[in-house]
């Protein structure tokens, strides 16, 4: 069963002025547990289209099916519900709270969700456990490299137990190890939790690790491998 | 967790939170003490015109009030002051003789206003004894007994035991004179009161005046919180010739006064509470350009557009709350001191009643008004930062 559905999707930007076809007609799926990169050069159009996916931008036309819900006709406050509850982020970045520490930085979805103290730190407990943090808990992220800042990351974007999860190059600032680590992860989340894995990279030890590769130019897909 | 975010984010940036604090901490220690010297300035001349000439209620025959005229006594005085007694919040009733007189010294002569008095009620509604600083309060053992202010002894260059010679118009119309001795010397905090009253026997005004009822009923009543109500209760009791006033009609300049204070109270609160809310909008306009990424963050991952506008407004409020609990406690405390060792006030203000050294008392109702208004100043100032946070979209943060 296909979880996403992406139907001739075309996001513009600059449509009045020097018109930009970020994403170019594009029509995709994506079934449940699939672990898929999206590969392509800086400004082929990647970014836009997880962002198109992940209901943070909106399309110029096409739509977004998400378990068969047109996720693209959603209000700005009914698509941000929906993301809390269905979709799960990982940024180059990290982005995580610098204020908060680990544990709470896990648990900041589950509570914007008002989910119960108790099913909150058990399932803090057990994704800290799983990405080998479980003695960092209390730690803020300034004290975490950024191989473990990702890691929470990846926690965090988990916690609320979400649809599939959507990674903006989430190995472009960590060392060959880190990577290797957070591959690991999130490959063994995605088995064990279920959850399907979009992601978008450059890098060629990610693209490796991929049961499906869509390689992206100019906005357009230009081939789609599953391994 | 909300307040805990808030709390934990406005420390990220140290110093700048520190300046706030120290800012709002002395704004609000300083606006509370000014508020309430302020307040207990006008509370004193209240009391002060209160204790001394009005006392809660006066009735007077219908006209009284506009020229004073000696010959608009109340009559069957007796009978009003029964009824009167009647009601239940009524205190202490007195009868007063009160018309305009010459006082002649050998040295010298003054216009007042002559008061006569029963010496034992009159103890018990007006505080004149409490402010001798000479002499007995009128003694029964001196004859014809006259009570002065230090001022007007000054003036007359009288001495206690001094003769002074009053000069009236009676209800005849005819020019009158008296002689008086000088019982006792006051120097009250109202130097209007003291430059302008004199008080005698109430019996000796009565012969000298041949005046047979008084002029003027003074009420003091239990409960000074149904002043309207004990004012009507007594109004509705007695005919149309007889008029109930109250001492904010009395005293229109000092309600007035009080008024103007009360005004000037909650400018200078809007003032000060203007300046730290200037202050913490640039804060919050700092913190919303420096977490620009963060916020955007937040909206990508779900929190809804009013959590963020709420998380800015609790920052906000927990910055000004911090400053303000701990500048209104600061400020008690030097409200505290100052009502024991005293607040020096310009000499030159005894012209206005106002004393020379203010001993403030903490008004519960100036800190709920520091509170009420800082608290909508804060809502309102932060709103703005807030609702730009709120407008901050996902997708053009997570682009760069």
């Amino acid at each position: 069963m296909n979880v996403i559905e992406i139907k001739n999707l075309r996001k513009i930007y600059n449509e009045k002025t020097v018109p930009v076809n970020a994403v170019n007609d594009v029509s995709l799926s994506f079934k449940a547990k699939e672990f898929t990169a999206i590969v392509g050069a800086s400004g082929s159009g990647k970014t836009t289209l997880l962002n198109l996916i992940g209901g943070i931008d909106t399309p110029t036309s096409g739509n977004v099916f998400i378990n068969g819900k047109n996720v693209s006709e959603l209000s700005e406050n009914k698509m941000t519900q929906f993301r809390r509850d269905n979709i799960g982020f990982v940024f180059q970045q990290y982005n995580l709270l610098p204020v908060l520490t680990a544990k709470e930085n896990v648990e900041f979805i589950m509570e914007l969700q008002k989910k119960p103290k108790e099913e909150r730190e058990k399932r803090v407990t057990v994704l800290l456990t799983e990405i080998g943090l479980a003695d960092k808990i209390n730690e803020r992220p300034a004290k975490l490299s950024g191989g473990q800042q990702q890691r929470v990351a990846v926690a965090r974007a988990l916690a609320h137990k979400p649809t599939f999860v959507i990674a903006d190059e989430p190995t472009a600032n960590l060392d060959s190890k880190s990577t290797a680590d957070l591959l690991n992860i999130m490959e063994e989340l995605n088995q064990k939790e279920g959850t399907t894995f979009i992601f978008s990279t450059h890098d060629q030890r990610v693209v490796d690790r991929a049961k499906r590769v869509i390689v992206f130019e100019d906005g357009k897909v230009i081939s789609d491998t599953s391994k | 967790m909300t307040t805990k975010l808030a709390w934990r984010n406005i420390w990220r940036n140290k110093t700048r939170t520190t300046v706030f604090l120290l800012a709002a901490f002395f704004g609000f220690a300083m606006a509370l003490f000014t508020l309430n010297l302020m307040k207990s300035i006008s509370q004193q001349r209240l009391d002060d015109a209160k204790n001394l000439q009005t006392s809660d209620l006066q009735i007077h025959k219908m006209g009284f009030q506009d020229d004073k005229d000696i010959t608009l006594f109340i009559p069957n005085a007796e009978n009003v002051i029964q009824k009167v007694k009647e009601n239940a919040n009524v205190d202490v009733v007195a009868k007063r003789i009160s018309t305009n007189a010459v006082a002649a010294s050998p040295e010298n002569s003054i216009g007042c206003e002559i008061k006569g008095v029963e010496p034992t009620t009159e103890r018990e509604i007006s505080v004149v004894q409490d402010f001798l600083v000479e002499g007995s309060y009128l003694s029964t053992d001196m004859r014809m007994p006259i009570l002065i202010s230090k001022k007007t002894a000054d003036k007359l260059k009288l001495k206690l035991k001094s003769k002074i010679i009053i000069t009236l118009k009676n209800t005849q119309e005819e020019i009158v004179g008296g002689s008086f001795r000088v019982a006792g010397i006051f120097a009250t905090p109202s130097t209007p009161f003291d430059e302008n009253t004199v008080i005698v026997n109430y019996t000796d005004l009565q012969e000298l005046g041949s005046i047979s009822e008084p002029q003027e009923i003074a009420i003091k009543i239990k409960d000074p919180t149904k002043l309207i109500e004990t004012q009507s209760g007594i109004q509705e009791t007695l005919s149309a010739e007889y008029e109930v006033n109250n001492w904010k009609e009395l005293l229109p300049e000092l309600n007035a006064f009080d008024a103007f204070i009360n005004m000037v109270g909650v400018l200078f609160t809007i003032i000060v509470i203007l300046g730290l809310g200037f202050s913490l909008m640039n804060i919050m306009n700092m913190i919303v350009q420096e977490r620009t990424h963060e916020i955007g963050m937040l909206r990508a991952i779900g929190q809804s557009k009013f959590k963020v506008f709420s998380m800015l407004l609790n920052e906000a409020g927990v910055l000004m709350m911090i400053g303000a609990v701990s500048g209104i406690l600061f400020g008690y405390v030097l409200i505290l001191i100052a009502s024991k060792v005293g607040v020096p006030i310009s000499s030159g203000l005894d012209m206005l009643g106002i004393r020379p050294v203010m001993y403030p008392k903490l008004n519960p109702e100036i800190i709920i008004m520091v509170i009420v208004i800082a608290k909508i100043l804060t809502v309102a100032i932060a709103s703005i930062p807030a609702y730009r946070a709120m407008r901050i979209k996902p997708n053009a943060v997570l682009r760069d």
